[in-house]
């Protein structure tokens, strides 16, 4: 109509970047209603007998070596699973099948929680056994906001990269 | 409105893709049946017409074969690649799929001028521009590496942050739309729609071989990339279907290959190494320049 086309291409690959970095930019934005109020006050599954928070993990394949919980309260942290800024961490004994792991100081949240199995107990971080609080597959890594939990019970789900 | 930001899960978005995938076929043999009456209605359905048609889905069945053994596979590896290097947190929610159809368009735009103005994509794309007839069978009338050209442009999605299941519905979705373009049946939809939409009128300049609707018209479901990109043509004149130079067969296996035996035989005969490597990246049409004499003669003056 009244407006002129763009006849440069390198105009064109900037508005074309411009418009696919807003658009990312746009859809990042959206939180999913769900993830807005952490899960576990929004299932009104808090337990009154128990206080702080309580880990279920399910899935643990053997017995060996231990079962790592770490629990964060910052994004940042969670993403790089940071062995410095967490907000509480406990190392148990495997047992294989399902393991509860308590943690009753954690009482205000949210919290993210992840598990790691260290099969041969050597104390890293090596492509074992996984599980974040809010993962939805095995490749998935959550963002803070989905992985959020209130204190309560949580239940992860150990996935195997070896 | 809440529903617009759940969280849509992988298997809802496979059911859904899934259905729109029977549902187009069931539409596009409707149409298809309506398109033949009409040719019949108006004497003009021949044998050659037929057999054009055959060799469109038999195109198809070729380019799924390969979809299936190599460039699915394909898709998953780069997509999944590239997802490690996500600019963006993206949730999966339905704004979120919109976005991503919108910004898929944008890519499908660039990867369909990048086919056209590129020899080498050309060679496989110029086989869906080949018939010189215009119904709803030349949607399904695809080039053996189609889908190797679309997986660079595509997979930007992923860079940006898309899930990987989320760019490859939202790139399938763009390409199911524009089969319906395919169609002399529906003349001119409201302005609104024309000027926003990619529709028949505006596909049909797409597949003309007249020289003012050459290289026009390239988006996929939204029009206004070419009316910004200044690609966009009207349609006015009547459209002469194909190529330039028709290819003159509805043989299925020539149809299929004629795109990239051409080039290959372009490489062959065109003298030195520099001018068969532009061969591959020029526009189709380009043809090198002839030597340039030894020397110029000396201005007279």
């Amino acid at each position: 109509m009244g407006l002129r086309p763009i006849t440069s291409l390198a105009v064109s690959a900037v508005v074309t970047a411009a418009l696919m970095v807003g658009g990312g930019w746009l859809a990042s934005s959206v939180r999913t209603a769900t993830d807005s109020s952490p899960k576990a006050s929004s299932q009104g599954n808090r337990d009154p007998v128990h206080e702080g928070l309580r880990v279920d993990v399910s899935g643990v394949r053997s017995e060996l070596g231990n079962i790592v919980v770490t629990v964060y309260d910052e994004a940042e942290a969670l993403a790089s699973y940071s062995t410095e800024s967490y907000v509480a961490y406990r190392s148990q004994q495997a047992v294989t099948g399902a393991m509860t792991i308590d943690f009753q100081e954690l009482t205000e949240g949210p919290y993210a929680v992840t598990v790691h199995h260290d099969e041969n107990a050597n104390w890293a971080y090596d492509d074992e056994g996984w599980s974040t609080s809010g993962q939805r597959g095995a490749y998935d890594e959550p963002p803070f906001e989905r992985a959020a939990v209130m204190p309560g019970s949580v239940s992860l789900e150990m996935f195997y990269y070896d | 409105m809440e529903t617009f930001f759940a969280t849509v899960s992988a298997g809802t978005l496979s059911t859904l893709e899934g259905f729109i995938n029977d549902w187009v076929v069931y539409l596009a043999i409707g149409i298809f049946a309506i398109e033949l009456l009409k040719y019949l209605v108006r004497g003009k359905m021949s044998w050659r017409l037929l057999g054009d048609s055959g060799t469109n889905l038999l195109t198809q069945a070729a380019y799924l074969t390969i979809s299936y053994t190599v460039f699915y596979s394909l898709y998953g590896a780069v997509f999944y690649g590239a997802h490690e290097f996500a600019l963006f947190e993206i949730e999966t929610t339905w704004v979120s799929v919109i976005v991503c159809i919108i910004l898929a368009d944008l890519t499908y735009y660039w990867g369909h001028r990048f086919t056209h103005r590129v020899g080498m994509a050309w060679a496989t794309h110029e086989v869906h521009h080949s018939s010189p007839n215009f119904n709803m069978s030349v949607a399904y009338r695809f080039g053996p590496l189609d889908d190797a050209w679309a997986i660079l442009f595509d997979v930007w999605l992923v860079i940006i942050g898309f899930d990987p299941l989320v760019a490859f519905f939202c790139s399938l979705f763009v390409l199911q739309y524009q089969t319906f373009l395919h169609t002399e049946i529906v003349k001119k939809l409201p302005w609104p729609i024309e000027f926003v939409m990619n529709t028949p009128s505006h596909h049909r300049v797409h597949h003309g071989s007249n020289p003012e609707y050459l290289d026009r018209n390239y988006g996929g479901m939204f029009i206004v990339w070419d009316r910004l990109f200044g690609t966009f043509a009207e349609e006015r004149s009547p459209v002469v279907y194909g190529l330039t130079r028709q290819i003159g067969t509805v043989n299925p296996v020539i149809v299929f290959l004629h795109g990239h035996y051409d080039l290959l035989r372009n490489v062959v005969k065109t003298p030195g190494l520099g001018n068969k490597l532009r061969r591959l990246v020029m526009p189709p049409g380009w043809e090198p320049p002839l030597p340039s004499r030894a020397t110029h003669p000396a201005p007279s003056d």
